[in-house]
């Protein structure tokens, strides 16, 4: 007797999606595999999709055509909160700290889809203080008045809060300089260590290829070029393109 | 005589206060204003008088549970209904159907129990308590009791509870909070359902005071408002010192002119205050409103 052992599906899969808004058409035939425990980035200029791509996954938005799955299941169309039951979690571009709720309200509002799991909570609430003890300091503070880096500091802590096997970053750089930049993107890449799949929407091309496995690069919503990460780094294009070099 | 006049505002500002932070609770999740809080005051009279107190002869705790819940109700529903499907237009669009749906429960009423007065008297007698040369119906105390308890008990439940945190989150950022996976609609109707019990309660408390009519909540309603923007738009003490200090100031202005100005009091009050500090007495801190 043969046994085939099943393979695991990828992480993550989007499959040939559409996405309008109203009349106009953000993505186009757009497919991007992720590989449990990998970091893949997603770059790209302004309005080239990225953060479309991000609430497509999450469930802010449907596909008109194409399939999303997660861990083999399909999500496309799954409310938000189902899927953020479900493993994922983002961070969404600008941070968007409750500015009146302290750190640590801020923290337990990102745990609110497993409220009832009090051990989980506590696991990962260790985790996020031993990634960034800034957050720890701080806990009782205003999240309002935290710095910039902070605020992404709790914006990261807040979506890891939820348990994700996914976390989803929309521009984790915008507006920090770049030693924090440097800093941030040290701590992504631990939280892929940590056994998380990453999935980085960025700008910053530079920084984000510099800590993904893997990278794509949108442009006017389909992907224009793909490859590992540091394939990408050295490519012409993308280093005429994106890298300013 | 002075300190039966203030007694009886402090009760009377203590019913505001409820109003206003109805009004506060539904401004600061939603950013509309409920218009329909006077008449969802005078629905709940009606119901607890006429329904639950003279037809069914429930004592007055069980009436008063079921009356808020019977407001609660309503108040989820409309939100679901009517509010939930107008939220994507101007929030003019939301806050004229409050005035829309006051209008339907102040008819309702009507047609559901009549247009004569309803008279209700308190099951607690009106035996005068004496606190020390300051004389307090059993009924003023009433309505003094529950306000304070309502209001400690709304601070600890949005200080310190899941709910309270995630009505929070939402209130600030709607959007973000449905990225946490936070069910906002559920949170808005919550909230909307809380502003009706608070009416509810303002309008069972009334009831032994005034006649039961289809006008009765109106000018609370109003009033409240007024509490409201006295205190600080929007900012939950605010609605509590708004709504006592307005009471207050009613009854010994009225004492003091003529009985016969003591709304017009309470209005020339909103008008000094709209033009002297417009943000009000404890203003919502403007960082609440990212």
């Amino acid at each position: 007797m043969l046994t085939i052992a099943p393979s695991e599906p990828p992480e993550l899969e989007l499959s040939q999606v559409d996405v309008f808004y109203g009349k106009a058409q953000i993505l186009i035939d757009l497919s991007i595999h992720v590989e449990r425990g990998e970091v893949a980035a997603i770059i790209g200029a302004n309005g080239a999709g990225k953060s479309t791509t991000l609430n497509l996954i999450i469930g802010k938005l449907k596909p008109s055509k194409g399939t999303v799955t997660f861990a083999g299941e399909p999500i496309a169309g799954r409310a938000i909160d189902k899927v953020v039951a479900g493993g994922i979690a983002c961070v969404p571009q600008r941070r968007r700290i409750f500015s009146t709720l302290t750190v640590m309200e801020n923290l337990e509002v990102g745990a609110y889809v497993r409220r009832h799991d009090k051990g989980g909570i506590s696991a990962t609430l260790d985790e996020v203080f031993e990634l960034f003890p800034v957050l720890k300091r701080k806990a009782a503070d205003m999240g309002g008045v935290l710095s910039g880096g902070e605020q992404q500091a709790l914006a990261i802590g807040r979506g890891l809060m939820a348990g994700p096997r996914l976390l989803l970053l929309d521009e984790p750089s915008m507006g920090l300089s770049p030693k924090l930049t440097t800093e941030m993107f040290a701590s992504i890449r631990k939280i892929a260590e940590g056994g998380r799949t990453v999935v980085i929407v960025e700008q910053n091309a530079y920084a984000a290829l510099g800590v993904a496995d893997y990278g794509y690069v949108l442009e006017g919503g389909s992907i224009a070029l793909e490859g590992h990460a540091d394939e990408l780094l050295r490519d012409d294009h993308v280093r005429d393109a994106y890298l300013g070099a | 005589m002075l300190g039966q006049v203030i007694a009886s505002g402090l009760a009377m500002g203590c019913i505001y206060a409820l109003v206003a932070l109805g009004y506060a609770y539904v401004w600061n999740t939603m950013a509309i204003v409920n218009f329909a809080a006077g008449e969802f005051l005078t629905f709940a009279a009606y119901i607890f008088v006429a329904t639950f107190t003279m037809s069914l002869g429930l004592p007055f705790w069980s009436s008063l549970l079921l009356t808020a819940a019977a407001m609660a109700a309503l108040g989820a529903l409309f939100s679901r209904l009517v509010f939930a499907r107008l939220q994507r237009q101007r929030a003019l669009v939301a806050i004229i159907a409050t005035v829309g749906f006051g209008i339907f429960l102040k008819e309702m009423a009507r047609i559901i129990y009549g247009p004569e007065p309803l008279l209700y008297v308190s099951p607690f007698g009106d035996d005068m308590l004496d606190f020390g040369g300051f004389r307090l119906s059993v009924q003023q105390l009433l309505i003094m009791v529950v306000v304070v308890v309502v209001m400690a008990a709304q601070y600890f439940v949005l200080r310190y509870s899941m709910i309270g945190k995630i009505m929070r989150a939402t209130a600030l950022d709607r959007e973000t909070a449905a990225l946490m996976g936070i069910p906002v609609n559920a949170v808005l109707a919550g909230t909307f359902a809380f502003s009706a019990v608070l009416a509810a309660l303002a309008g069972i408390l009334l009831a032994p005071l005034f006649y039961v009519t289809t006008e009765m909540g109106s000018l609370v309603g109003l009033k409240g408002f007024v509490a409201m923007i006295i205190g600080g738009f929007g900012s939950v003490p605010g609605a509590i010192v708004g709504g006592v200090l307005l009471g207050v100031i009613e009854n010994v202005g009225a004492f003091a002119i003529s009985s016969t100005y003591k709304d017009a009091i309470a209005f020339t009050m909103l008008l000094v205050f709209l033009v002297v500090r417009p943000e009000g007495l404890i203003p919502e801190r403007s960082a609440d409103r990212a």
